[in-house]
């Protein structure tokens, strides 16, 4: 396994922003799923090296990150895409990279060029670098933020809410290029969005309140909602969970409504079934 | 075999310029004979040799035409033999770097003014006690890791902390000094007293620069600015009609035993800074 968390547990004063937390990802991409404030960020940011745990052991790539010598083999293999990147906007989008690309210690100035185009490249913005970051549209910065956590083909790659503001396309060939890194290295992102999760992820973990309230692959998530999934001519206006599709059926989750028939669950039925929601 | 591939071919094979049926023959005719195999061995060689000058001279053009222009004090630091890759890590916040600058600069020139047109001794005194802040406020302001251009990205990043606070604390009082030194210059007072902003100036920063790898960039320059503002404002005092070195004087900082003091804590707060180095990498910024 190359990563690994036993038991980890993160507080912020009085708050409990992780709390026993015992996972481990391998190579493939794992999605974290949860409500905003579930603790996906926070785990994100000590996976990332940003934030120690209070207790609990952590292995990230082998390595332990509370070794000086292990935190850095560690950085010097790991990509993250932090929620809020906040560049400094005087810099164009290839300035940016370029700048990371150092701190990342690509030595050799052409190696480090031919890095920070391929990663530009990579995310569809070769005819956009040199646009000034102020002046670009929210999706193409999220590509910049996107850009430079792919320099030197990390190891192990977080990403914390790498599709909000993409537009489909862009989140297509945001999938490209995940899916490919992962086919040799780790990829864990971040997501509320249920979509992501079914299109890229081998395995799902689910954070509530701070703890896992699920693991296991896609598939077995959808199973989790599996005989919980009604569709129905009317509403039952006392279930917690319905809407109305677009075929102008209503879709229920948890218990059947009168007259309504079982449907095939989806990930979003999984996760809304899992969070309680529905029910 | 009594015939072999021509290179014509190999090279046409290689590349995939050949029909279905002859490219079907060729492989056939390379199952058996072991010298055309070596034949396209040695072409398939040349041929990556000759993608890799195409691609080598591609990447030069592309670095030509791809290489933004730098800004002027990137050019200059560059000219000055500093690196081109640190010269942008450096130089990586121009603006903000300029709006402290900006601010500092004009805080001094009001106190030289001050000096040179009002006949009490209030400017000098001012200009030599905020001076020695100008540059701890600087490093505070643009270049503190959470004021890093790359943000949080730039927290987990390999290139060592504090090699990067050290440089750019560098860059800050190297870009400092020539100015200040010049409006002190200016100043119309004589003797010590222009030259009393210095020893001050360096051991603000260093203690800073120490600091920062217990609290924090901005924690540690706040601490030290308002402890020298205050300690300063608590000693220096004197009567409206004598010189500045002599409300200067009513101060142990302003002293010579003080300020050979203050050189002693500027050396002291490098070696600790330097002796702590991997511990401005292990800090967390929430």
């Amino acid at each position: 396994m190359t990563t690994r968390l036993t038991a980890v547990s993160k507080r912020f004063g009085r708050t409990t922003a992780l709390r026993g937390i015992t996972m481990e990802v391998d190579r493939g991409v794992t999605g974290l799923l949860g409500a905003n404030g579930a603790g996906k960020t926070t785990l994100l940011r000590i996976m990332a090296t940003v934030l120690s745990p209070d207790e609990g052991e952590l292995r990230l790539l082998g390595r332990n990150p509370r070794d000086a010598g292990d935190r850095l083999q560690i950085r010097r293999q790991l990509g993250y895409l932090p929620q809020q990147t906040g560049f400094y906007e005087g810099f164009t989008a290839y300035e940016f990279v370029d700048y990371v690309a150092i701190l990342q210690e690509i030595t050799g100035t052409r190696q480090r060029r031919s890095e920070v185009r391929r990663v530009l490249e990579a995310v569809g913005l070769t005819d956009q670098m040199h646009r000034h970051l102020r002046s670009m549209s929210g999706g193409q910065r999220q590509r910049v933020a996107l850009a430079q956590s792919l320099l030197g083909r990390p190891r192990l790659l977080l990403l914390d809410e790498p599709t909000v503001g993409l537009d489909p396309l862009e989140r297509i060939r945001f999938r490209q290029v995940v899916s490919e890194l992962a086919r040799e290295h780790t990829v864990v992102l971040s997501t509320h969005l249920t979509d992501d999760v079914a299109a890229l992820c081998d395995q799902v973990v689910v954070l509530g309140h701070g703890e896992i309230t699920f693991t296991g692959t896609v598939a077995d998530l959808v199973t989790t909602a599996a005989g919980h999934v009604w569709l129905a001519d009317m509403p039952d206006v006392a279930a917690a969970g319905w809407w109305r599709t677009g075929d102008g059926r209503y879709r229920h989750i948890g218990e059947p409504p009168r007259g309504a028939r079982l449907a095939p669950p989806t990930v979003e039925d999984g996760y809304m079934y899992l969070t309680g929601r529905g029910t | 075999m009594s015939w072999h591939l021509t290179v014509a071919t190999i090279d046409a094979y290689l590349v995939g310029r050949v029909s279905d049926a002859c490219a079907a023959s060729t492989e056939t005719h390379l199952m058996r004979c072991a010298d055309c195999r070596a034949l396209l061995a040695d072409r398939e060689h040349q041929d990556v040799a000759a993608r890799r000058r195409h691609n080598d001279g591609l990447d030069r053009i592309l670095d030509r035409i791809d290489q933004p222009r730098r800004g002027v004090f990137e050019r200059l630091l560059v000219t000055v033999g500093v690196s081109a890759s640190l010269a942008r890590l450096t130089a990586g916040a121009p603006r903000l770097r300029h709006a402290w600058f900006a601010a500092g600069l004009s805080v001094l020139v009001v106190a030289v003014l001050l000096a040179q047109f009002s006949s009490g001794p209030v400017g000098a005194v001012l200009f030599v006690v905020t001076a020695p802040v100008a540059p701890v406020i600087g490093i505070a302001l643009t270049y503190g890791r959470r004021a890093d251009p790359a943000g949080e990205v730039g927290v987990v990043v390999p290139f060592p902390a504090f090699r990067l606070l050290l440089l750019r604390s560098v860059i800050v009082l190297a870009s400092w000094l020539p100015p200040a030194a010049l409006l002190a210059a200016a100043l119309p007072d004589h003797g010590a007293v222009p030259l009393l902003w210095f020893v001050p100036a360096l051991a603000l920063t260093s203690l800073t620069v120490a600091l920062s790898g217990y609290v924090g960039t901005v924690p540690a320059a706040a601490a030290v600015a308002t402890g020298w503002l205050v300690v300063a404002a608590a000693t220096v005092r004197g009567n409206r009609g004598s010189p500045a070195a002599v409300w200067l004087d009513h101060s142990q900082l302003f002293r010579p035993a003080g300020q050979v003091l203050l050189a002693l804590l500027a050396v002291t707060a490098t070696f600790v800074a330097v002796a702590r180095r991997a511990a401005y990498d292990a800090r967390e910024t929430a």
